[in-house]
């Protein structure tokens, strides 16, 4: 475990790889940092002003080689977050909910992650915005009391917290898509903010590039990173890709989350970044969720990220 | 016999990327994220049918916003009638990434 009392950290993000199903982040100093999501409970919750889980693309109604029973991996993941010693405040899931934007995806969806009770914030990926109305079953049952395509904000003890719609409207050649809407009540919901608050914002493609060739980045993340460049601490959470790629840049921290349903190839060492097909004894490895602690004091926030084959 | 030899010489010259493919009705695969082929040559009045080899769901629409087609699961078709000549590119809505273009000729 870090030693959490080191003030060094506070611009460090950590982020372990442990088995279970996603990432614990905790905030320390507003800068998240990694804990033992189901490994460690007694540091967690000592540690921890409050934790929140990320979840992601959950894609349910896939059934295709890379993993023909994605919902049983999903209900692993959600057995996971039932048994966790110390509830987390809430869940984030940050898109692909459903794989085909179906009804009945939809319900199971709400179904199976509402089980261990906690709140839920959504972001849509573009899995869930393909029925005939482009998007109006997502919006139908997530956007109620938010802006737009579906974003909004919310504080949690003192962190703040914003939802990212980039996958709407999206342009030939072109990445992840925000548009100057979403972008000008950003500006404004910022606005007044002191730089000392801590800034969480999640979307579903990831707000910097990672691979443009697989379209892996936001065309207009820039701006948003433009917005949040005076905040002492700020941690970018996506999804998508389905694999954990990290950096850490001034005082923001990126990391994506696994997917509970398949994974994809890392950036480049495929023909395209279609479900990749891993042995099965290997799959759950490859799966998994993310935990956030949020701490006070001169503490940074920790990530944890854990798979399916752990604990 | 000599039919058959001339379509193979023929397909094989498409997918040597030697020339745009010209057909009448004609078809094109999407597979590893990609259009087969991406830069089609058709008569005007005749058709193109998109068809979803891969294992994710891909949506075909013109960039002029002319047509698109419904979110195609794999193995899903979907059919569309280019009446009047000129040029299409067309992209994936959900990959964007993912063009390609249909010229139509008189
Ligand atoms: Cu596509």
């Amino acid at each position: 475990m870090p030693n959490n009392d080191d003030p060094s950290r506070r611009k460090v993000l950590e982020c372990m790889t442990w088995a279970g199903t996603g990432v614990l982040w905790t905030f320390a100093g507003g800068v998240p940092k990694s804990l033992g999501l189901l490994g460690d409970p007694a540091v967690a919750a000592e540690a921890s002003a409050f934790t929140f889980l990320q979840i992601s693309d959950s894609h349910i109604g896939f059934n295709k080689a890379a993993n023909p029973h994605a919902l049983d991996t999903l209900k692993e993941a959600i057995g996971k977050v039932k048994a966790l010693p110390v509830k987390p405040a809430f869940m984030i899931h940050t898109g692909d909910i459903t794989h085909l934007s179906l009804p009945e995806q939809f319900d199971t969806a709400a179904q199976l992650i509402g089980e261990p009770g906690l709140d839920v914030h959504y972001v849509p990926g573009e899995h869930d915005l393909i029925d005939a109305n482009n998007g109006k079953l997502y919006l139908d049952r997530y956007g109620a009391g938010k802006k737009g395509a579906g974003w909004y904000s919310f504080d949690h003890n003192g962190v703040h917290f914003v939802g990212l719609v980039n996958v709407v409207n999206l342009k030939a050649g072109g990445l992840g898509y925000l548009g100057a809407e979403q972008l000008a009540w950003l500006a404004d919901d910022l606005k007044g903010k002191p730089d000392s608050t801590p800034i969480v914002v999640f979307a579903h493609i990831p707000l910097w590039t990672i691979y443009a060739d697989w379209g892996w980045g936001t065309d207009d993340g820039a701006q948003v990173l433009q917005l949040l460049r005076r905040f002492g601490s700020v941690t970018v959470l996506n999804g998508h890709i389905h694999q954990i790629i990290q950096k850490v840049e001034g005082n923001v921290t990126f990391h994506t989350a696994r997917s509970t349903a398949f994974p994809q190839p890392a950036p480049g060492t495929a023909p395209s970044p279609g479900p990749m097909k891993v042995p099965e004894e290997q799959l759950r490895r490859f799966l998994g969720l993310t935990s956030v602690a949020v701490k006070f004091g001169a503490q940074p926030l920790a990530i944890t990220d854990t798979t399916l084959a752990d604990g | 016999m000599r039919a058959k030899l001339i379509f193979w010489v023929f397909a094989l010259l498409v997918s040597a990327g030697i020339g745009p493919a010209l057909a009448a009705d004609a078809s094109v695969s999407i597979s590893n994220f990609t259009f087969h082929p991406a830069d089609l040559q058709i008569k005007a009045g005749s058709t193109v049918t998109f068809r979803n080899d891969d294992d994710i769901p891909h949506r075909v629409a013109a960039e002029d916003g002319s047509f698109s087609t419904k979110a195609l699961d794999s193995d899903d078709k979907a059919t569309i009638t280019f009446a009047r000549p000129g040029v299409f590119p067309y992209f994936c809505t959900i990959h964007p990434h993912m063009r390609g273009k249909v010229t139509v000729t008189p």
